[in-house]
């Protein structure tokens, strides 16, 4: 599964303070506050259009990744998945 | 008929703004804002070629187009939630109303505001609908067992159900009049002719002519006539866009036939071309004239009709019109129950403390 | 024409009979009441906002007035109406000038949506601003009333910060302030001059009074101002007056959970309240003593 921030433009809008990220999800109409971690996971996918998936993610945002770090990686990217800040890249 | 307000002239004909003093703009924005018509007005007006307007109340009417076009896109959103949740039931839903004008893209949409969710479902799968829908997040309302039964066993639809986090309201309906009414038209047929919606082949609307005897049905029928000058403008709208259509006037009527819709039909189309102007052939309104109840009803009606379909405000009541509002609110109930049920509604409704939408303390007063 | 041009008497006759138009910054309103006690309000609260010619545009047509049943006579009530609508139950008979305060505030929150608006106080020098979000219970009334009469800023809204979509400036209302129990006391003693009105007591809230408007509050009613700071208050018994450091993301989101009309402006209000923060100072502040506290703000104000 690859994830990325959805492509359309105003479809997610966002602004950086320091370590938080604001975000707007124009599908859903919520705005939401993303903590440092998921924050950092936002800002990594905005980096890479063309989606990464949990192993990449991982991989630039920790320096070796234990096998817990990776679950609650997962859970994280469910998470900012169900909120609509992020979505699966098609097969 | 009554004098027509200041709304409804202006409405027919936007360009008699131009000649209205300040002091008639204050009149018309606050008949319009009553009756929920305000960012229809604006619609009309600019539709109309109709910029001249001045700075304050433009600001209002502004504020009104902006509402209505946020709500559209939150009943988009609604929609797309709504079949999402429903998807593994595989059952029809036909959007109605308001989310109807939306999804097809129907020219009642523009300027309208919206509130409630309404759908048709089949009868048979009402119960697997609403057990999905509880399980998704909506909360059943109206709990006492007097309302659960006044909505399930005599009208036609669910008690509404809200969503638990959006707090959207949705009607769950299983025909578009109630049980006890005693012109009822056959679901399944409605639900047969409906049509999917370009590009979301889950969801349904009604048929044209079918879209447009629900609006004139549920105007009709309606206790709540607050907003029966919108809901009329609704109808104009839809009937204005079938002009064009050749083969939509003797289907319409048929079909009013068919579905035992013959009355309101006649009244859709009379009330519509008198009030709104809308340029319904001269043959269909005779044709549906037919229809009429005897002479002194129909001017009976005729008198009742032309106060409700005022704006609701006092710059257009006359000494008559609490009255015929009253008498056409008791006459909506009649249509929709046959007498002994109505007189226990009436008195169990008169006797319980119903709280009125005004049960609430100011704001500010509460926050401090 | 101001309303203490008009007599006593010509004041009451307007507002029995067609209303009387008065102009608060962006928002006229036609106010009617039979009520003696919503008429002395009028009076010394609006005393210096300008009068509106009648056959001038209303935004909102309001009246405050008795019910038309029992409770008339019967353990009397006051019952708010817009045009003709009573959006809240009726409160006590003695409340009519509260009410109508509660009921101006709720018609500009519910229909000015030109404004995103944010339930906060608005405090300005010059051309900048303070904008205070506001939980209950946080004392923002009575620090924002204590800025305004002694420490030297100019008020624009105890309650409601309107931020104009296009421009994001503050806008004015320049409307009375409202105190509560203590605050009542406590500002006396803090600015014996300011004039508050009758106090009505046993309100929803407790005792509730309003503060006229500054002089100055309302000639500058039209000057914009841009939010320079955003400060969180909260009042806390015998605390030292102290301003705190606030993320900015934090900021943004108290601001948009305090505002009343975040949704209706969709993406425009989310890039408008993150221009705002990010061109603002955020800070969370704790007081217990008005003195100490109009301190801070100065320092704050001239620091800049």
């Amino acid at each position: 599964m690859r994830w990325r921030v959805p492509s359309r433009p105003g479809s997610i809008r966002w602004r950086r303070w320091d370590e938080d990220v604001a975000v707007r999800v124009e599908s859903t109409g919520g705005t939401h506050l993303l903590g440092p971690a998921a924050g950092c996971a936002f800002t990594v996918l905005l980096g890479a259009p063309s989606g990464m998936d949990l192993r990449q993610l991982a991989d630039t945002m920790l320096d070796g990744a234990e096998p817990g770090d990776l679950e609650r990686l997962d859970a994280m990217l469910l998470e900012l998945h169900r909120l609509g800040v992020i979505e699966q890249v098609p097969a | 008929m009554i004098r027509a307000s200041l709304l409804v002239e202006v409405m027919r004909q936007p360009p008699r703004s131009a000649a209205l003093r300040e002091r008639d703009w204050d009149v018309l924005v606050r008949q319009a804002r009553r009756t929920g018509l305000l960012a229809r007005l604006a619609h009309a007006l600019s539709s109309q070629g109709v910029h001249e307007v001045p700075v304050a109340s433009r600001r209002h009417l502004d504020v009104a187009v902006r509402l209505s076009s946020v709500q559209r896109q939150e009943v988009r959103r609604e929609v797309a939630l709504l079949q999402h949740a429903l998807r593994p039931l595989d059952v029809p839903i036909v959007l109605m109303k308001g989310a109807a004008y939306v999804m097809a893209g129907s020219p009642a949409a523009e300027g309208r505001l919206f509130s409630d969710l309404d759908i048709l479902v089949p009868r048979h799968r009402l119960a697997e609908v609403e057990a999905l829908l509880m399980a998704r997040g909506w909360a059943t309302t109206h709990l006492s067992a007097y309302d659960q039964r006044y909505y399930r066993e005599w009208m036609h639809e669910l008690p509404p159900m809200v969503h638990i986090h959006r707090n959207t309201v949705l009607d769950v309906h299983h025909n578009i009049l109630p049980q006890t009414a005693r012109d009822r038209p056959d679901a399944a047929l409605l639900l047969e002719a409906s049509r999917p919606i370009d590009g979301e082949p889950a969801l349904r609307v009604l048929a044209p002519a079918d879209l447009v005897l629900h609006s004139m049905s549920h105007l009709f029928h309606n206790d709540d006539l607050g907003h029966a000058l919108r809901d009329l403008s609704d109808l104009d709208l839809l009937l204005r866009d079938r002009l064009h259509d050749g083969d939509f006037w003797p289907a319409l009527l048929d079909r009013a036939e068919q579905l035992r819709l013959t009355r309101p039909l006649r009244y859709g189309l009379r009330y519509s071309h008198a009030v709104l102007a809308t340029p319904i052939p001269a043959h269909v309104l005779r044709h549906a004239d037919r229809w009429a109840p005897s002479r002194p009803v129909a001017s009976c009606m005729d008198a009742l009709w032309s106060r409700a379909l005022s704006p609701r405000h006092a710059s257009c009541d006359d000494l008559l019109s609490p009255l015929a509002r009253g008498a056409l609110w008791v006459r909506a109930h009649w249509l929709r129950m046959p007498p002994p049920l109505l007189v226990r509604h009436l008195a169990t409704k008169a006797l319980r403390a119903h709280p009125p939408r005004q049960r609430r303390t100011p704001p500010a007063a509460a926050d401090r | 024409m101001i309303v203490a041009d008009l007599p006593a008497a010509r004041l009451r006759e307007r507002l029995r009979a067609g209303g009387l138009r008065l102009r608060t910054g962006p928002v006229v309103s036609c106010i009617r009441s039979p009520l003696e006690d919503v008429a002395a309000g009028v009076a010394l609260h609006y005393a210096r906002h300008p009068v509106v010619d009648e056959g001038t545009f209303a935004d909102f047509h309001v009246s405050v007035e008795r019910p038309a049943s029992l409770r008339r006579w019967w353990r009397p009530q006051v019952v708010f109406r817009f045009d003709g609508d009573a959006p809240f139950a009726p409160l006590a008979g003695d409340q009519g000038f509260p009410m109508l305060e509660w009921g101006l505030n709720w018609c500009v929150s519910v229909h000015c949506h030109d404004y995103l608006i944010v339930h906060a106080a608005a405090v300005a020098r010059g051309e900048h601003a303070v904008v205070m979000p506001a939980p209950s219970g946080s004392g923002k009334s009575t620090l924002c009333a204590a800025l305004v009469y002694g420490g030297g800023w100019r008020l624009m809204s105890d309650e409601l910060a309107l931020f104009d979509r296009s421009s994001g400036c503050l806008h004015s209302l320049a409307r009375p302030v409202s105190l509560k129990n203590g605050s009542i006391d406590a500002l006396s003693r803090f600015a014996p001059s300011a004039r508050m009105g009758q106090v009505v007591h046993e309100t929803v809230k407790g005792s509730v009074t309003h503060v006229q408007p500054p002089e100055d509050a309302v000639s500058a009613v039209d000057r914009p101002a841009h939010a320079r700071w955003i400060v969180m208050p909260q009042y806390r018994a015998g605390c030292r007056a102290e301003l705190r450091p606030l993320p900015r993301a934090q900021a943004f989101m108290r601001l948009v959970g305090n505002a009343f009309n975040y949704h209706v402006h969709a993406a425009l209000g989310f890039e408008l309240i993150a221009d705002v923060v990010s061109a603002a100072q955020c800070f969370e502040f704790v007081y217990s003593d008005l003195e100490q506290a109009c301190r801070v703000f100065d320092r704050l104000h001239d620091s800049s």
